[in-house]
């Protein structure tokens, strides 16, 4: 048994099909306003029949679940605006704040881009471009604290827009938003299976490390009044 | 002179320990841990009166939990954090006083205080910015609790007794 409890996965793209028939009986294509051309200038425009994103239901974080999502529902088409998330969910708020922090997010990056090299993927690949965190949708600098506290989507606000985005008030999850739709769905699962796996070895490193005790202390040295602040070691 | 203002004078710096607040982390959610012997021994002296010594005790748990980042306090799910915090701390006022005097009340209460007084949050913290932000809020209140009310009181205290003799 893993320390992820679900995950959930939203891709953003491009389906062929019939106007008046959806792809898919049961998901419903949200229309959403980060692929729509006019937020982020496109490289490549969507002109296919059905464009916007896909959301899956939570579901166990195996293969064997993951993988048959991403096989059936993955997009035909998509740009350099379309983005694929992953949420995930756990048992223990130890876990889920140890996955707050900087360290985890350069960790990834780093993984995320050897992986990337390992694939050959061409440098102007837009998994590159996405690692660098300037993507307004996805940016390397986010602030976790205040991400935390958000109840409710709101159009503009864009304190969400991070590469991991601390969604507990939303949803109860961990969103990455740092993978793009990748060009087939071979690469979606490959990349999506590399991300749950670097979690559970990351918590399983690093969860308790992060979770020491933090202290200050107020004391009275020669007449005058002074604290100290003690933090774990690991706490960069 | 009291037993309290005899024991301050003769610790020598830096012996004097006003107070200690840790923060973790946990499965559960964030638990803080406010911690004060000074404080306990003050309000338990003979310095201050019962109700004043009551007062003392719940402004200095006040402080410790309102110095929270506010997005640990914020309610869940229309829930205040901060009511529930409060109906505990109540509850275990509650429980602590049962069958007791008014004296023992205190003492329990400041003895919780000596030990340590624990709650958790059950929401998870951003770290450790979140956690480090709590200590040096809550360090600065309880700077200027111990300034606005102990420091003051103990100082009149050594006066007045100098003073009788």
């Amino acid at each position: 048994m893993g320390k992820i409890n679900l995950v959930g996965l939203e891709v953003e793209g491009g389906w062929d099909g019939s106007p008046c028939k959806r792809p898919f009986a049961t998901t419903k294509i949200i229309p959403d306003h980060s692929i729509d051309g006019r937020t982020l200038i496109s490289d490549n425009p969507l002109t296919c029949t059905h464009i916007g994103e896909i959301v899956s239901l939570p579901m166990p974080a195996l293969r064997a679940a993951t993988d048959p999502w991403i096989d059936t529902h993955w997009p035909q088409h998509a740009n350099n605006t379309c983005g694929f998330h992953i949420h995930t969910s756990y048992a223990s708020m130890k876990d889920y704040a140890a996955l707050t922090t900087k360290h985890f997010l350069t960790k990834l990056v780093e993984v995320i881009i050897e992986k990337g090299k390992t694939l050959n993927l061409p440098t102007t690949h837009y998994l590159f471009k996405r690692m660098v965190g300037n993507n307004p949708f996805t940016m390397y600098n986010f602030d976790a604290s205040n991400q935390l506290r958000i109840k409710q989507k709101s159009v503009g606000d864009r304190l969400r827009y991070g590469m991991i985005n601390c969604s507990w008030g939303l949803h109860g999850t961990i969103e990455f938003r740092g993978y793009p739709t990748f060009e087939t769905p071979a690469l979606a699962k490959e990349f999506t299976n590399l991300y749950l796996d670097f979690i559970e070895d990351y918590l399983e490193e690093f969860s308790d490390k992060f979770a020491k005790v933090y202290s200050a202390t107020l004391y009275i040295e020669c007449g005058e009044l002074r604290f100290t602040l003690r933090t774990p070691k690991e706490v960069v | 002179m009291s037993e309290f203002v005899v024991s301050l004078m003769q610790k020598t710096p830096p012996d004097i320990e006003i107070c200690e607040l840790t923060a973790t982390v946990t499965d559960t959610g964030v638990e803080i841990t406010a911690r004060s012997p000074l404080i306990a021994d003050f309000v338990a002296s003979k310095n201050v009166g019962a109700h004043k010594g009551e007062e003392y005790v719940s402004n200095f748990r006040g402080l410790v939990f309102y110095s929270l980042p506010s997005r640990l306090g914020i309610d869940i799910n229309g829930h205040s954090i901060f009511s529930d915090m409060f109906y505990n701390a109540r509850n275990i006022d509650r429980g602590d006083v049962r069958g007791g005097t008014e004296p023992n009340m205190i003492w329990i209460r400041t003895k919780g205080l000596a030990d340590g007084v624990k709650l958790v949050f059950p929401q998870p913290a951003h770290i450790p910015a979140d956690l480090i932000e709590y200590l040096n809020r809550s360090m600065e209140k309880a700077r200027i609790f111990y300034m606005k009310n102990i420091r003051k009181t103990t100082i009149k205290a050594t006066l007045t007794e100098k003073i009788n003799g």
